[in-house]
């Protein structure tokens, strides 16, 4: 893959996880695929993918309001902003109320035979938690 | 800017702070610079980035070194390990008895006269959060 067919698959990742298009997003996941999420810790391939979607569409409603990529070579970088929504109250949190927050959210990603086969994401709660 | 100009930038930075050389880090940022944290916080200048981090400095070892570039044109994108050291009691925090943890820590930077001109920090709180839990960093590691 060039950097510039890493940047374009990235923004259609980002659009599709916006439309609720799982297909599209998680097209360059594979099996091997090794996902680290703050919340959730290290999981595998599309099933593990399955996994974050879950959580997330359990206890929030976001969008992604923002993206910019920085790529080199095989390896990209992430900065983004998401409204999130807080639905379902998560264990340890304050009750949830529909609260609202943007909040940065970092996503590195290394990229192998037009695959991510590792991809990190950072997501601060900082402004979250004080909207809670 | 030459990608192996800003790498050797940043590397300078995160050494900076790694050693608390307060002086070396205020002068990689540009006059106009800003830099942001979480969704809305921000200092500006300078003179506003070493008081963020000589701030930390006060409670926590920054230990930058383990991280990891990418450099696109005038933008760059850092993702490090920040290794994390509770050294000082922080009013109204638990005891510091030396407590480690690692904390994965982005940064991303745009360039401007080859100098740090705008930078977001984005970290988990839950992480950083965890190191009044830990152990030592003799244990730690």
């Amino acid at each position: 893959m060039t950097e510039e067919d890493i940047v374009a698959v990235a923004d259609i990742m980002f659009t599709a996880a916006n439309h609720r298009d799982w297909d599209n997003a998680l097209r360059y996941v594979s099996h091997e695929t090794v996902i680290n999420i703050g919340p959730l810790g290290e999981l595998r391939g599309k099933t593990g993918a399955d996994g974050v979607i879950a959580y997330f569409e359990r206890h929030y409603d976001f969008k992604f309001l923002s993206w910019q990529h920085t790529v080199e070579g095989c390896e990209s970088a992430t900065l983004a902003t998401a409204r999130l929504t807080y639905l379902e109250t998560v264990h340890g949190l304050p009750e949830a109320t529909g609260q609202v927050a943007e909040i940065p959210v970092a996503v590195f990603g290394t990229w192998r035979d037009g695959y991510l086969e590792r991809v990190r994401f950072i997501i601060s709660f900082v402004d979250f938690m004080s909207a809670v | 800017m030459e990608p192996q100009q800003a790498k050797a930038l940043i590397d300078t930075a995160w050494r900076a702070i790694s050693q608390c050389d307060w002086d070396t880090l205020e002068t990689l940022s540009h006059p106009d610079a800003a830099m942001r944290y979480g969704a809305s916080q921000r200092v500006a200048g300078p003179g506003g980035v070493r008081a963020f981090f000589e701030h930390y400095g006060q409670n926590y070892r920054l230990d930058m070194r383990d991280y990891h570039p990418l450099v696109s044109g005038d933008r760059a994108a850092v993702e490090t390990r920040l290794r994390l050291t509770y050294h000082t009691t922080k009013a109204g925090f638990p005891e510091a008895r030396g407590q480690f943890a690692v904390v994965p820590f982005a940064s991303f930077i745009t360039f401007r006269d080859n100098l740090f001109y705008r930078t977001h920090l984005v970290y988990s709180l839950d992480d950083w959060m965890r190191v009044f839990d830990a152990a030592p960093e003799a244990q730690g590691r």
